[in-house]
């Protein structure tokens, strides 16, 4: 009923399938965006490859601007976000798990850091259009 | 001689006729009972049995009629416009394919079905990304080829049932 070809299908199919996630993986374009959010309301859209140094405070998301040269005015860092060629890291965070720090850059599309004490993700997305409807 | 040869094509018609209903009758038991298991995007595709003992009993000529009359209908039926444009990128290319697995020789039912369920799910991918004007779409890619290949596998088995009782393939 099943011959050696159907096999052979079946397997190199599941190769196709389990592997394609690692070949579709996009790198992250000129237009991706870094998001920022906290409990899911959007502090910040910036694009990923222009460098620029982000500091979340108890008052908001502070744009320390591109070598992080401007202050918080004496607010406290919660979280030093870095955006620096092409990739955006956590270099400091004010917790006791430093997660976030130890998860390193994050360089292509889909890719997220979690910063769970605060409630904050930062995730790269496309940039450009979105759908307007998806249809089930 | 004319005689019998118009009695063979009616006798064509007929079961033509008959496959189309019974394709038109899985799909709207589908629409009726979703088999999504809890996954968007995913049929169990019964209508493919009834492609499938088609092309093997009556050829590839007549998979096609009768594919094309039952998305036409079902679209008149339960369908909007944007499904036609699924339904039909996802049953041509499924049906394309399946006839090059059987023209290969080498592929049982079965593994016909399998390629048929694996090549209906991508067609309709891509037109989705068409559609969409995104490509992240493909991420989906490898949840619907699996899925595509164990709907496969169902459909092929049943209609390797359904052939052997019709004496169309040895046991």
């Amino acid at each position: 009923m099943i011959t050696k070809a159907d096999i052979i299908l079946a397997v190199v199919l599941l190769i196709l399938g389990l592997g394609s996630p690692f070949l579709l993986r996009a790198d992250a374009g000129e237009q991706s965006r870094v998001i920022i959010t906290v409990d899911e309301d959007e502090l910040g859209n910036y694009v990923l490859s222009e460098d620029r140094v982000l500091a979340l405070t108890e008052s908001g998301l502070k744009d320390l601007g591109k070598n992080g040269q401007k202050g918080t005015g004496g607010e406290e860092i919660l979280n030093l976000i870095v955006i620096k060629d092409g990739s955006v890291r956590v270099t400091e965070a004010n917790c006791k798990g430093n997660d976030c720090v130890r998860m390193g850059p994050i360089t292509r599309e889909g890719e997220i850091i979690a910063c769970l004490p605060h409630r904050m993700l930062i995730t790269i997305s496309e940039g450009g259009e979105t759908p307007d409807v998806v249809i089930n | 001689m004319a005689v019998r040869k118009s009695t063979e094509l009616t006798k064509r018609l007929a079961t033509c006729s008959a496959l189309t209903a019974l394709a038109l009758i899985f799909s709207y038991v589908e629409v009726l009972i979703p088999f999504s298991f809890g996954i968007p995007g995913i049929k169990l595709g019964l209508a493919n049995i009834v492609v499938l003992i088609c092309i093997y009993t009556l050829g590839a000529k007549y998979g096609l009629l009768i594919n094309l009359a039952r998305i036409a209908l079902v679209a008149l039926l339960f369908g909007n416009a944007f499904s036609v444009v699924y339904a039909v990128s996802g049953g041509l290319i499924s049906l394309a394919v399946m006839l090059i697995a059987k023209k290969a020789g080498v592929f049982s039912v079965i593994g016909v079905s399998m390629a048929g369920g694996v090549f209906h799910n991508l067609g309709q991918l891509l037109v989705a990304a068409l559609v969409m004007q995104t490509s992240r779409i493909m991420y989906y890619f490898p949840v619907l080829l699996i899925s595509g290949m164990i709907t496969g596998i169902v459909t092929g088995f049943i209609a390797t049932l359904v052939l052997r009782a019709l004496k169309y393939l040895k046991k």
